[in-house]
């Protein structure tokens, strides 16, 4: 097998995630970023 | 697409601008979501620039009707960078009803609107027994990012 170099996907921080009973992940979702717009002119 | 609420936004503009009389500026600032902790309402519906959604309501644990308090104490804004919140990881275990979060509102004590904004991937479906959890930290880590850009 031939060795290279991994891929790994950007590490993006989870902003949400739903927990089954026993703790482990059912679902995630990436950071929810809140923004308002101020336009000039 | 703002995703300020429209009397803040207003409140703001205004206490930012020559607004007053003479062309000082304007008092409007104050403490709209006054001077308590703040919370963060989940809602089962999508929020508008002109109204929250639907709140979940009280669960079977980790959530009263109103909102999530005791988030912690935001790392604060220099330079214009974002406000993370919360900085306390929070949770609730879903008593099943509603089955979805849809989105929040960052709200003061009294349900003062400020901030909203919808979850990556809404609705989140929530079963009954199942925790649902925004993630705590401080500035970029929160699960949350507020910012005016």
């Amino acid at each position: 097998m031939t060795e290279g170099l991994a891929f790994e996907p950007p590490d993006e921080p989870e902003g949400w995630r739903v927990l089954g009973p026993d703790g482990h992940v059912v679902a995630s979702g990436g950071q929810t970023v809140t923004e308002a717009s101020a336009d000039a002119g | 697409m703002a995703a300020i609420d429209q009397a803040l936004v207003s409140i703001l503009l205004n206490g930012l601008t020559p607004t007053g009389a003479a062309g000082i500026p304007g008092t409007a600032i104050g403490t709209p979501v006054g001077t308590s902790a703040m919370k963060i309402r989940l809602n089962s519906t999508l929020s508008t620039a002109s109204a929250a959604g639907t709140d979940i309501g009280t669960q079977t644990s980790g959530y009263t009707a109103g909102g999530w308090t005791s988030l912690g104490q935001s790392t604060a804004s220099a330079s214009g960078t974002a406000v993370g919140v919360p900085l306390t990881t929070q949770s609730f275990v879903s008593s099943g009803s509603p089955t979805a979060v849809v989105s929040f509102d960052l709200t003061g004590s009294a349900a003062q609107r400020g901030f909203w904004g919808p979850f990556n991937g809404q609705p989140v479906n929530v079963a009954s027994g199942n925790t649902f959890q925004v993630t705590g930290g401080s500035g970029a880590a929160a699960g949350i990012q507020i910012s005016l850009t």
